[in-house]
């Protein structure tokens, strides 16, 4: 069944409320007094105001929603970590070095030389069945792209050089083959990352 | 167009943003709980317009945030975070949207549903303003679900979320005249949309 008062007067006037930038105000008297009568376009009349004014239509989330989120990214990101640098170790340590060799963790990381505030780090690190390795810490915005080790005899030896500001203290991960995070094996100093993972500190 | 007050609140919360990136990077584990509180709110909002069911928006919250978070090392400083983290969610929802659309041409739901059972009223002063409240947001959601994805998205992002245009734009990847085009003939379809369903309603 059709209303023909909404065809003829209703809907022309929200049409023209569309075709402005804002949100409209009451209706005109008469339509007000035509929906006190007519449900059909009470309804309707009310669900363009909703649409027209727009943020009447924002939805609240139940409470806890931000804590849940919270306490998911915190279970996700111990399993994103893994495996971590104590996983590797007891997967050494029972042999069980098929899948997990390429982090078998050899590393030797040294400084060559300071000059003019800055210092030269070497990074190395031991992983035969990596595709890509690159370094990410707070120097580079821990954005992968950055500094890719390279392995130039193909022997799963990665490295890469690093000139980096001296006197600061830097935290930092190695990313392997896109999606492993982490730390730096041997690194003298482990921080726990806040994450349930753990990450590297270079102190320079 | 946002106001000076509201142009000014944007900056502060883009300047909290990057901050609470920084730390987070840094393996501050309470600075992202900081992003998540902040965000939770306006995700679940844009979620709940773009599903329409409120199970569906939470556990699509917590999917955007989970990707946000694996994505972050790849977040340029220099950029603003929101849009950025828009766009992550938008990606996802739209995901979600095509498989649930996928799934519901299993089911066919009357156009009316929503409006043949009205959700119980709470106990409160008004319970028929209530009813009347949610059959007209009901119906307000079934307009803005028959908007093409482009012009739902735009119209959900800028007229009830109420972000900038130019926000809208950049999360888009649209030219900002396109974004008001997209806006104007929105509005304009929902109160066409209106029309079509609401006149058989029940009691109409």
């Amino acid at each position: 069944m059709s209303c023909g008062v909404w065809e003829n007067r209703i809907r022309p006037w929200l049409e023209g409320l569309a075709e402005l930038e804002g949100a409209p105000e009451t209706p005109p008297e008469d339509i007000a007094a035509h929906a006190l009568g007519c449900e059909s376009c009470a309804r309707r009349l009310r669900a363009a105001m909703l649409l027209l004014r727009g943020t009447e239509l924002r939805r609240e989330p139940d409470a806890g929603l931000a804590s849940r989120v919270s306490e998911r990214l915190a279970r996700e990101r111990r399993w994103m970590s893994a495996p971590q640098w104590k996983g590797l170790r007891v997967a050494l340590a029972a042999a069980a070095v098929l899948l997990v060799a390429l982090t078998a963790g050899l590393l030797t990381w040294r400084f060559l030389r300071a000059e003019s505030g800055l210092v030269e780090v070497h990074l190395v690190l031991e992983a035969p069945q990596a595709k890509s390795v690159s370094v990410v810490g707070d120097w580079n915005a821990w954005d992968p792209s950055r500094n890719r080790l390279r392995d130039p005899k193909g022997d799963g030896t990665w490295e890469i050089r690093l000139r980096l500001r001296k006197g600061e203290e830097l935290r930092y991960q190695f990313l392997i083959d896109g999606e492993r995070w982490i730390p730096d094996p041997q690194a003298p100093l482990q921080v726990d990352d806040g994450f349930g993972g753990t990450s590297s500190v270079l102190q320079i | 167009m946002l106001g000076e007050g509201r142009l000014a609140e944007r900056q502060f919360e883009d300047t909290q943003d990057l901050l609470a990136i920084q730390e987070t990077l840094r393996g501050d584990r309470r600075a992202f709980d900081g992003v998540v509180r902040r965000y939770t709110p306006v995700l679940y909002s844009l979620a709940y317009r773009l599903l329409g069911v409120h199970e569906e928006a939470e556990e699509a919250v917590q999917e955007i945030f989970l990707r946000a978070f694996q994505a972050l090392p790849r977040f340029r400083l220099g950029r603003r975070f929101h849009p950025w983290l828009y766009t992550i969610a938008l990606n996802y929802l739209r995901t979600r949207s095509r498989r649930n659309r996928r799934r519901a041409a299993l089911r066919v739901r009357p156009l009316d549903e929503a409006l043949d059972v009205p959700a119980a009223p709470a106990a409160g002063a008004d319970p028929a303003g209530e009813v009347e409240r949610t059959a007209a947001e009901r119906l307000a959601q079934q307009a803005l679900e028959g908007l093409p994805s482009r012009y739902r998205e735009v119209f959900v992002l800028r007229q009830i979320e109420g972000l900038a245009v130019r926000d809208v734009a950049e999360i888009l990847g649209l030219p900002e005249g396109t974004v008001k085009s997209f806006l104007h003939r929105g509005r304009a379809l929902l109160v066409a949309r209106l029309a079509e369903e609401g006149v058989a309603g029940p009691g109409a």
